[in-house]
């Protein structure tokens, strides 16, 4: 912990400091690499808390049309996602969805609430036992038209970035084409990938890798 | 037996002394033939400059190609090429001797650096050349002429004055850096509370296009390195990532999936137009590299079952597979000359650099580290910089293209990744 700070403090100062004095890129030319921040860390840090905690399920949810509050969103939704089981009133009915999107919201239950579908090794191939949690998704998305989800695939950390990515991706894709035959409409899905970047799980063994092989459902507007 | 040295150097940031996030090199070399070189301090350096004869030792001793001689007490006063004392230089055991001075030009501002490379063994000067530049180029300027000694004793260009760019992790924080090829003059580029993959230098040297994951999933931006400017290339519906630069600038090979699966799309560099599918098929095809000639690219696709690199012509087709021993390669990228293919190749759970020569099919792996990733080349193909992971931390290494100098790179600040070395700059 105290390691983490301190890095950071460092990266403050550097940032500070390279801001304060620029120095050249190439001799002849003026150094104006221009440090450009995205998104508050303050907000960042709120958001991520929300997740971490169970609440970050939708209820209150912003948003991301700026900067940091978005993006630092998925990483809330995704912690939260991770099996903390948010329970609550009643189910899709409760659609929620403050900020723009229709979500299943906070008060989803049971297969609604769960947002991730775990893979084997090398693996796309959707297992049944995630069925059930797919169809109370394609559910709520064919009982609400307006509501728009990203299916996001993840890997484990080994291998080449790029290629992780599109391995992510597949397995997205396996997902989305399950969705598609529960009946949910193309234009309300959009698969992406994470690639290795946001792993569920921060290990190095086989069983943090077996927490990060997933596909996330990730409703649009949380 | 094999020889084995190991030389210890701090990377610092001189333009920010408040901010120790120092680099820490370690250097091994087995095997190679290294040249004695003497380099006087240039006459006429303060103490508040920075040190010239200091910056082109430690580039020299980089490489693992060069041995420092001390000169200390050998001619304190040397300026001339005409007073050189050659048999006390040998004696000293240098083969070849630099001399220079700096002193302030006619120019206000300016300073003129003038240096002379002696060959001691022949007592013959090799080149002399002189430099008017204002304060801030000292540096660089230094780089220049450490090029010049490696390209007249060895024969071949050095890569000294270059950058690199990679991205460091810390907290919650995605950093991307640009720095001098030797770590110093380190800056943020850009700061994100989401991931930044696969940066990729233009020709130029002016712009890197990489993968930001700031719009919740990730997509193709170019910035300016002058201005900061950033501007979205690609962000078409799914993913947009794996940018490369043509030869020419003109255009980037990009992986899309907006069609389906992740397939390789040219793109106009300033985003305008259409993209145009560069492959087709039913599996993965990603990490696009362009040949020097900007006539093919190689990527890497599991078309096969297995990821392994394949090239097309940039035309589209004519198709080829290029790897075949193995289950995984990953990561082409093409040597300058265009006689090489590095890429990253899965070995017993070891993913190492790994270098074909295309004429004969023949390979050999470069490195002894283990989780290595996003090999490339330094712009005059001698050095391969990569990344790899040492007990969960990412650093950077570099390799030399024999694979005899190895270099490792650490740093008290974070997690480091997703090097790319820079062209030469003019």
């Amino acid at each position: 912990m105290k390691k983490i700070l301190l890095t950071l403090l460092i990266a403050l100062t550097v940032i500070g400091c390279a801001t304060r004095k620029p120095a050249p890129i190439s001799d002849g030319k003026k150094a104006q690499v221009e440090e450009k921040s995205i998104g508050a860390d303050s907000a960042g840090g709120g958001a991520g808390k929300a997740g971490a905690g169970g609440q970050g399920g939708g209820g209150s949810n912003v948003d991301g049309s700026a900067d940091g509050a978005g993006s630092d969103g998925i990483r809330g939704t995704t912690a939260g996602a991770g099996g903390t089981g948010v329970d609550g009133g009643s189910s899709a009915g409760g659609a929620g969805g403050a900020g723009g999107g229709v979500t299943p919201g906070a008060n989803a239950t049971g297969n609604l609430a769960q947002r991730s579908i775990y893979f084997d090794y090398d693996s796309f191939s959707v297992k049944d036992e995630y069925k059930p949690v797919l169809q109370a998704h394609a559910k709520f998305l064919v009982e609400n038209a307006g509501a728009k989800i990203y299916l996001q695939g993840h890997t484990d950390e080994r291998g080449s970035r790029e290629y992780n990515l599109a391995l992510g991706q597949k397995r997205a894709d396996a997902v989305r084409r399950v969705m598609a035959v529960l009946g949910v409409k193309e234009s309300q899905v959009e698969s992406v990938s994470y690639g290795e970047e946001k792993p569920k799980s921060a290990g190095h063994d086989d069983s943090a890798y077996a927490q990060n092989r997933r596909a996330d459902i990730v409703y649009q507007g949380e | 037996m094999k020889q084995l040295k190991s030389v210890v150097l701090l990377w610092g940031l001189f333009s920010c002394l408040v901010a120790r996030a120092e680099l820490t090199i370690e250097i091994s070399v087995q095997g190679a033939k290294q040249i004695p070189v003497a380099i006087m301090p240039f006459a006429g350096q303060t103490p508040t400059q920075q040190n010239l004869a200091k910056i082109i030792g430690a580039d020299l001793t980089r490489t693992g190609l060069f041995k420092l001689v001390d000169p200390a007490g050998l001619q304190p006063d040397l300026k001339q090429p005409q007073d050189v004392a050659f048999t006390e230089w040998r004696g000293r055991g240098a083969d070849a001797l630099v001399i220079g001075t700096l002193e302030p030009s006619a120019t206000v501002g300016r300073f003129q650096v003038r240096f002379h490379l002696m060959d001691v063994a022949k007592q013959a000067r090799i080149t002399s050349l002189d430099y008017i530049i204002v304060p801030s180029q000292l540096r660089p300027t230094a780089h220049k002429i450490a090029d010049v000694i490696y390209e007249k004793l060895l024969g071949e260009p050095g890569a000294f004055n270059t950058k690199i760019t990679y991205v460091v992790k810390q907290a919650n924080s995605y950093l991307l850096k640009v720095a001098d090829a030797d770590g110093y003059n380190e800056q943020t580029v850009l700061a994100s509370t989401e991931p930044v993959i696969s940066p990729s230098w233009s020709p130029d040297g002016g712009k890197i296009a990489y993968v930001s994951f700031e719009q919740k999933k990730p997509i193709v931006m170019v910035q300016s390195l002058a201005t900061g400017a950033r501007s979205v290339i690609a962000a078409f519906k799914g993913n947009n990532s794996a940018p490369t630069w043509s030869p020419d600038g003109t255009k980037l090979a990009v992986t899309l999936t907006k069609d389906g699966g992740s397939q390789l799309y040219l793109i106009n560099a300033e985003g305008s137009g259409t993209p145009t599918r560069l492959s087709s098929s039913s599996g993965i095809d990603t990490e696009p590299a362009f040949s020097p000639d900007g006539k093919f690219v190689a990527f890497t696709s599991d078309r096969g079952g297995s990821p392994q690199v394949y090239r097309a012509s940039v035309s589209g087709g004519d198709v080829q597979r290029m790897t075949f021993s193995g289950t995984y390669n990953v990561s082409p990228r093409y040597s300058p000359d265009g006689k090489n293919l590095i890429y990253i190749q899965r070995n017993g759970g070891q993913y190492r650099v790994v270098m074909q020569e295309l004429d004969t099919g023949q390979i050999q792996v470069l490195t002894d580290t283990g989780l290595d990733e996003s090999p490339s080349f330094a712009p005059n193909g001698r050095t391969i910089l990569y990344a790899t992971n040492v007990k969960g931390r990412g650093m950077l290494a570099t390799v030399s293209h024999d694979g005899r100098i190895k270099q490792r790179l650490t740093t008290q600040a974070g997690d480091i990744r997703e090097p790319a070395w820079g062209p030469m700059l003019k």
